[in-house]
């Protein structure tokens, strides 16, 4: 008996591990295959034709780079990369600067810090379009809550979601609600990464609790605190469910984001080339700032070797 | 003296800790307040219980039958299928894809890893402009496979991060004991390595739960009626004849709830797994 | 030059006492080690002196002022971890400056003390580099420097050498010694390694569950420790403690190692007591006691000595020195002799009386006979 299975064992020939690597790997490579290097070589080339999505008995037009040319002469356009840009830039200064101050007194253990960790770290994981309609019910200039408070202390009413500059103040506000805890939670893991004997010495030589954090801490955690920065870049560079949900664009369409403003493209005006075209120049900014971002991560595994 | 140095981190981590908390306990507390309640000025917190908002949402008495909900219940019922699905797909891809990724040298490896977490960066609304067209043309648009598709691909890459990580924490000695006793390495794989990561799986299946649960770009362009999840469905509450907010408000705590629960299930390994989603590595 | 006096030092963590009621007192210049095995609690002894750990009862004072309460940074001590504590985004300049920047000292003497640093451990070519891709040793010595560089009242080292090769360790040794003699800091010493302890240490300060088991030079801990756990902890390899009890048959004196209390498992070995050790043991007048032989003083077929007859389980040479092991009850015990024996001959094993210790059976206490 022990004989027989021995030698059916030994005839079925066992996988070897190239064979299994190849296997495991596919089904991930598939389907990103199919739902990223597929739509992106397609979406090049679409950007070159001119046509609509909505009119199948309408031959496509080759255009050459015309899309293109359209799209960087159009004020429109750069208004939207302005207001994006301005948008990026405030929000993710406000959310390091907050994380920053919550991490630096989080970073040590207290009675509750774990329950206090995990409680922050909720708003990052919920639902955007939910958090945006809340955000918009507590910016109310008539019954929110926001006003309520404003008034409260003294100041007058403040139409928050009537006027551009208050707008912009308003997704800032539910936006570095929403991701503040990823920073914390990166500069945590970075701050506690440094060595407890590194902070001691420099304890013993007599550097400042200031002095260690600005000339040990914060260099020391750069990569890592670098890594946080760029991925809140091309977060909130692709931002989308927030501003639907919040301001859908208004007033005016002067809080629309490039993203906002490619989905109108796409599936409002269903102007399928040119929106092809929007969709190409966003996706190189972000393999730009991906690319860095890899150089980030590699030079950081690097340093932990 | 030593309580003079507390005033500034109670002052910094309360303050911070108020802004965090307190818009979502309004959420819970609004998700229970009858109309006239909500639009009170100024906004109360003592009023009695209204239900309607869990009605639409749940399917059951009078308020589910308004036109205005409807529809909900089945966009919740939608949401489930699809985040489920994906979230078993993506796990299972990405587990297999993190063990390869841990264990064996291939060609481009590192290429492959970018390309894996590039998912992550991609703009939804960029791709979409080809999506909209490849499932019209599949005949994908506005079903559950489709959606199932895009909860498993938006999740795969993360999927492969967190369980790479988790599997680096197992020494490969594991496998090579269990190979020079004749055991093959699926044996050892299954039967040996995949129980040690029990609660990577766990945790990178809540955090693709999640991201699945919240999906709201995709669904919102292409599904139109039958495959509407409920984030999508709370958008359409916003419509031209005002903002339903009571049906926001119980769709928001009940899209809520499973997050917090999440949380607390996993509050232990929360920091390793969310680190090892950004990092590829141990925090 | 600092003098250091603990008193009465106590350190309890939750249930835990590290440290307990403690006194102790290094002079001016002085290089005393902290020696134990791990969680004896010299290094939280370390950490009370350095300021980072506060201690729950008994004061610390540095030339009779009282620094118990104080913070590190106001101690004026330098301290050198176990693992390499440099900081890698700083060059070796800079990491050796960084102790003089945090205090705010002038640039000219900042420059002063690097090309002193740089000099006097030879780092001339390495004050540039980024201090990661230096081999160890060389970190250990960046770290020493900037522990110095700001003369210190008071230099604290812990375990510096235990993760180090040895070819590093014994370069840091002769460095360690040559900064003592140059600038005679006060000095504290921690490690767990006896050796390292003999050979660098003015005194040793051996300690064990907190508390304080002898103070004194490594000459005299090695020829007198105090008890049986100084005696096994001090040499290498350790000493031999045979079980002795006095016996009613012909022989007065039997070895039945640990076994002693457990009649029946393995045979008692007669011990011939020589007239000296004889006149010692009855003395005493115990009839149950341990004796302490180094193997470095238990040989074959010496004159005079006390002996057991044994038979050789085990004999081998490692370089010059020729060692035999032997069982009795069970337990195995070593020896030293000037000739290599057959394995499995029995042989008188002979012990030199002047360096038998004998030691109490219950308390491990040493007799001073």
């Amino acid at each position: 008996m022990a004989d027989t299975q021995t030698t059916t064992r030994s005839l079925r020939k066992p996988i070897g591990d190239r064979t299994l690597c190849t296997l495991f790997l596919l089904p991930s490579l598939g389907i990103l295959a199919m739902m990223v290097a597929y739509p992106f070589v397609s979406l090049l080339i679409n950007s070159t034709y001119r046509f609509s999505a909505l009119r199948n008995n309408v031959e496509p037009v080759f255009v050459g780079t015309d899309n293109f040319d359209f799209l960087l002469s159009d004020p429109d356009l750069w208004d939207r990369f302005v207001f994006t840009g301005q948008f990026v830039v405030v929000t993710v200064t406000v959310q390091f600067i907050l994380a920053i101050a919550v991490a630096y007194y989080l970073q040590r253990d207290f009675k509750g810090r774990d329950l206090l960790f995990t409680i922050l770290m909720i708003p990052m994981m919920l639902s955007p379009i939910v958090i945006g309609f809340l955000w918009r019910y507590i910016f109310n200039s008539e019954w929110g809550l926001m006003n309520f408070f404003v008034t409260q202390l003294g100041f007058s009413a403040i139409d928050w979601l009537g006027v551009t500059d208050n707008a912009l103040v308003a997704v800032v506000i539910a936006d570095t609600w929403m991701w503040t805890p990823f920073v914390i939670l990166l500069a945590v893991a970075a701050f506690r990464g440094i060595p407890v004997s590194i902070q001691e010495a420099a304890t013993i030589d007599g550097a400042s609790p200031f002095f260690r954090f600005t000339r040990l801490t914060l260099p020391m955690s750069a990569p890592i605190l670098g890594i946080a920065f760029l991925l809140r870049l091309i977060d909130s560079f692709k931002q989308y469910d927030l501003f639907f949900a919040l301001t859908g664009g208004a007033p005016g369409s002067t809080t629309e984001t490039v993203s906002f403003y490619l989905a109108k493209v796409a599936f409002s005006y269903f102007y399928t080339g040119e929106a092809s075209a929007l969709a190409v120049i966003q996706l190189v900014i972000i393999i730009g700032l991906s690319l860095i971002f890899v150089r980030l991560l590699t030079r950081i595994g690097r340093q932990r070797q | 003296m030593k309580n003079k140095h507390l005033i500034l981190p109670v002052v910094i981590l309360g303050v911070y800790t108020l802004y965090n908390v307190g818009p979502l306990l309004w959420l819970m507390i609004s998700s229970l307040k009858s109309r006239p309640d909500l639009f009170a000025i100024p906004p109360t917190l003592v009023f009695e219980p209204h239900l309607g908002g869990y009605e639409a949402v749940f399917g059951v008495g009078a308020a589910a039958d308004s036109a205005s909900s409807h529809g909900v219940f089945a966009s919740l019922i939608n949401s489930i299928v699809i985040a489920c699905s994906g979230t078993v797909l993506a796990t299972m891809f990405g587990t297999l894809a993190g063990y390869a990724a841990s264990r064996f040298n291939f060609v481009a490896k590192g290429d492959f890893m970018f390309f894996v977490l590039s998912t992550r960066m991609i703009p939804p609304v960029a791709v979409m402009v080809f999506y909209h067209q490849m499932f019209s043309s599949l005949g994908l648009a506005d079903t559950w496979t489709g959606m199932i598709m895009i909860t498993t691909f938006i999740n795969v890459g993360l999927a492969t991060w967190i369980m790479k990580g988790f599997f680096d924490g197992v020494p490969t000695e594991v496998e090579a004991i269990a190979l020079m006793n004749g055991y093959s390495r699926w044996y050892a794989f299954r039967h040996l390595v995949l129980p040690m990561v029990r609660g990577g799986v766990a945790a990178t299946a809540g955090f693709s739960f999640i991201f699945a649960w919240n999906e709201f770009a995709f669904g919102s362009i292409l599904t139109t009626t039958e495959a509407k999840t409920l984030p999508v469905r709370i958008s359409a509450a916003a419509g031209s004849t005002g903002i339903e907010w009571t049906q926001i408000f119980a769709a928001g705590t009940v899209l809520v709830i499973p997050v917090i629960l999440f949380f607390y299930l996993i509050r232990r390994h929360l920091l390793m797994g969310m680190t090892f989603g950004v990092l590829g590595k141990k925090g | 030059m600092t003098v250091l006096s603990i008193q009465d030092l106590s350190v309890e963590f939750d249930d835990v006492v590290a440290v307990n009621k403690l006194s102790l007192h290094v002079a001016s210049g002085e290089l005393v080690v902290f020696l134990g095995p791990s969680g004896c609690g010299k290094t939280t002894l370390l950490r009370c002196v350095a300021g980072l750990q506060q201690p729950t009862g008994g004061q610390i004072l540095f030339d009779d002022e009282d620094v118990t309460n104080l913070s590190p940074a106001d101690r004026n001590v330098a301290m050198v971890f176990q693992f390499v504590s440099l900081y890698p985004h700083l060059s070796v300049a800079d990491n050796i400056a960084f102790p003089l920047r945090a205090r705010g000292v002038s640039k000219s003497e900042i420059k002063a003390s690097l090309d002193w640093a740089a000099q006097f451990f030879k780092l001339g070519d390495l004050m540039r580099r980024r201090p990661n891709r230096l081999p160890p040793g060389d970190k250990q010595k960046v770290a020493l420097a900037r522990a110095v560089v700001r003369k210190p009242s008071l230099l604290l080292l812990d375990e510096p050498l235990s993760a180090l090769d040895e070819q590093f360790r014994e370069d840091m040794r002769w460095e360690l010694g040559k900064l003592q003699a140059e600038l005679g800091i006060t000095t504290v010493y921690v490690t767990h390694d006896q050796r390292e302890a003999m050979s660098l240490a003015d005194r040793i300060v051996l300690m064990r569950d907190g508390k304080l088991i002898q103070n004194a030079g490594p000459a005299e801990m090695y020829a007198h420790p105090v008890d049986r756990f100084a005696a096994y902890f001090i040499g290498s390899p350790p000493m031999n403690f045979l079980s002795v009890h006095r016996s009613g048959g012909s022989s007065p004196w039997l070895v039945d190692a640990e076994a002693a209390d457990r009649p029946g498992e393995g045979t008692a070995v007669p011990l011939a007591a020589s007239p000296g050790l004889a006149a010692r043991l009855n003395k005493i007048g115990r009839d149950r006691f341990t004796l302490g032989v180094r193997p470095q003083h238990l040989g074959i077929d010496g004159d005079g000595g006390s002996r057991i007859q044994v038979q050789v389980v085990n004999a081998f040479t490692v370089g010059h020195d020729h060692q035999f092991d032997f069982s009795v009850g069970g337990t195995l015990y070593s020896g030293m002799p000037a000739a290599l024996p057959q394995i499995g001959a029995r042989i008188d094993a002979v012990m030199t009386d002047d360096h038998v210790h004998l030691f109490d059976a219950d308390t491990g206490d040493r007799f001073d006979v």
